[in-house]
Order: C-alpha cells, then sequence, then structure tokens
C-alpha cells in the first residue's frame, strides 16, 4: 500500500461524504425519511435518518483505485441498500434478515469461486456469519448519538495500523476510507440534538465493512482472535443484552432501551455524547 | 472501551501481547463496560443525596 492512496482514500471519503451530507438532509427531509421518536427512543423530535446513503457515496469515490477488490465494495454497498430500502419503507425484520444472509453468501461462493478472496469452505462460512451478525450488531448499537460514528474511527484506525505492517492490497485504505466517512458525519450527529441519524443505510454500511475488515485479516493470516478483539464490546454488549431479556422472557425483536450504552445515558447529570465515549 | 480493545489487538497483531494474555484482558474490559451503568448510578446518587 503507498501512502499517498491511503491518504487519498482518507481524503476524498471524507470531503465526498462532507459534500453529499448536506443533499441528503434535504432530501431526507422533503421526502420525510423520517425517524419519529416514541417512548423507547432516546431522541424526542423527528429526525432525518439514512444519512449512509452520503457515507456509501465518500466510501466509493475514496476507495475508488485503491486496490481493494471491487467485490468488497459491492457487498458493502449490498448491505447499505438493504438498510436504505428499510429507511425509506419500513420491511419486515424477516425479510432483511433473509436479504443480509442471502446476500452474505453470495459474496463469498463469488470471492472463493473467482479467487478473489483465497478462503477454504470454512473460512468462508464464517465470512457469511461474521457479515450477516456484525451488520445486526453494528444496527442494534446504533441508538445514542455519535456512538457509530465513534466506533467508525477506532475500528478504523484499529484496522489500519493491522494491515499496515503487513502486504495487504487495500485494506488498510478501507480502515482509512472508514474513518473519513465517519469524521465527516460527526457534526450532524454528535451534539445533544442530532440533525440527521445514520439510519440502516449507515449502520448496515458499518457493519459491513468492519465485517470485511475482518474477513481481510483473516486471509492475510492475522490471527482469528485478534481480527475479532476490536469488535468485543459491540459483541459484548449485544450478546449480555440478549441474554438478559432471554431469561426475562421479553420479545427479543421488539425495540427497548436494554443496551448498556443506553443505560449510560439514562441516569441524572449525564454529559452530551457520554455512552458514545465510554463505549468508544 | 473499543480504542483500548483495538490498542490491545494491534499490540497482539504485533506479537507484543500473547493471545492468552489478549483474551484475559478483553474479558476483563468487557466486564468493567458491563459494570458502568451501575457504577455511574451509585456515583450518581452519592452526589445528589443531601
Amino acid at each position: 500500500m503507498s501512502i499517498g492512496s491511503a491518504t487519498w482514500a482518507l481524503l476524498l471519503s471524507f470531503g465526498v461524504t462532507s459534500i453529499l451530507l448536506p443533499f441528503v438532509w434535504v432530501i431526507l427531509r422533503r421526502r420525510k425519511v423520517l425517524d419519529v421518536p416514541n417512548d423507547r427512543s432516546s431522541h424526542t423530535l423527528p429526525t432525518p435518518r439514512g444519512a449512509g446513503i452520503a457515507q456509501l457515496g465518500g466510501l466509493c469515490v475514496g476507495l475508488f483505485g485503491s486496490g481493494l477488490p471491487t467485490l468488497v465494495l459491492f457487498g458493502i454497498a449490498g448491505f447499505s441498500v438493504i438498510g436504505a430500502f428499510d429507511d425509506w419503507r419500513s420491511t419486515s425484520a424477516k425479510y432483511r434478515l433473509m436479504g443480509q444472509v442471502s446476500l452474505a453468501a453470495v459474496l463469498m461462493i463469488v470471492a472463493m469461486s473467482l479467487n478473489v478472496l483465497v478462503m477454504t469452505y470454512v473460512l468462508a462460512a464464517a465470512g457469511v456469519i461474521t457479515l450477516v451478525l456484525l451488520v445486526n450488531v453494528c444496527n442494534f448499537m446504533d441508538g445514542i448519538n455519535g456512538i457509530s460514528a465513534i466506533h467508525g474511527v477506532v475500528f478504523g484506525i484499529t484496522y489500519f495500523a493491522i494491515f499496515s505492517t503487513i502486504p495487504a492490497h487495500g485494506w488498510a485504505s478501507l480502515g482509512l476510507a472508514l474513518i473519513g466517512i465517519s469524521v465527516a458525519f460527526f457534526p450532524w450527529n454528535f451534539r445533544i440534538r442530532a440533525q440527521m441519524f445514520l439510519g440502516d443505510s449507515g449502520s448496515y454500511l458499518l457493519g459491513g465493512a468492519t465485517g470485511f475488515l475482518v474477513i481481510g485479516a483473516w486471509v492475510v493470516g492475522v490471527n482469528p482472535i485478534v481480527a475479532l478483539v476490536p469488535i468485543s464490546i459491540y459483541f459484548c454488549d449485544v450478546s449480555a443484552t440478549l441474554f438478559r431479556r432471554l431469561v426475562n422472557g421479553e420479545n427479543l425483536i421488539h425495540a427497548h432501551r436494554d443496551h448498556t450504552y443506553q443505560h449510560l445515558v439514562l441516569g441524572d447529570g449525564h454529559i452530551v455524547g457520554q455512552g458514545s465515549l465510554l463505549a468508544g | 472501551m473499543s480504542a483500548v480493545c483495538g490498542i490491545l489487538a494491534v499490540a497482539a497483531a504485533n506479537n507484543l501481547v500473547t493471545i492468552p494474555l489478549l483474551v484475559v484482558c478483553v474479558l476483563l474490559l468487557c466486564s468493567i463496560y458491563l459494570g458502568f451503568p451501575k457504577l455511574l448510578h451509585a456515583f450518581s446518587r452519592h452526589h445528589t443525596s443531601p
């Protein structure tokens, strides 16, 4: 990886996302693609959701010519588009899950058949599970202002640092592009009253990108445990919450405010972004 | 918390931390994270009580 192309990935993804975000904000408001608060929401006013589409634009431009397999970019875009469908016209959880599993399976089969990613059957199966799990984990965790943007930066820096020490075509650029699109979203979301939410298009994009970073690390020979460590807090929060709700006999797919990061902002005297900063 | 996990992962990728030690540290960090809300509420109660 040359320093020049990596720097371009960072700057272009940041610049293009920053330019696209105001346009996306206007379109979402005009088309009334709003997240209307209910008693389980952490916000109080209807807020446009779907900023992930601007991030997808930034990611595609930033990674153009970076050496990252095109299939990876198609995969991330595919997950983001599935999320965008839900932002614009709410779809049932069953259909979304079917779409995620089908997309992940097709991506791994194509990657293996065309030798885009050199992997065994076991690794390909692990790849499908990782992609689907991470897309949903990132979606569950996207519940307070700033948490996804902060984690986009943290995941990006971590995987960039891991990939920059080994010859890995374009993977380090994906880490940097993730930093760029996340930083560009900060001014819109990391404040007391968010101007815009990522929506499923953004949380699916974060999950897809992080999932591919994990798979990429496995493919280039990074220890499987080491590749999973950066996302352990996300997995820990989601699995502990699901376990708690299962034990209490609650419906697992109903909306709730039981995540640890949500409890971090419910108490009195919290500062802006306290939960996001502690988790990040 | 995720940033600390990230630093540990990078250290392990560069063979500065062994895998067993990495696993122990991550489990410890996850336990601290899950215990944070109780800690914050206890701290908040302590400072708001007359």
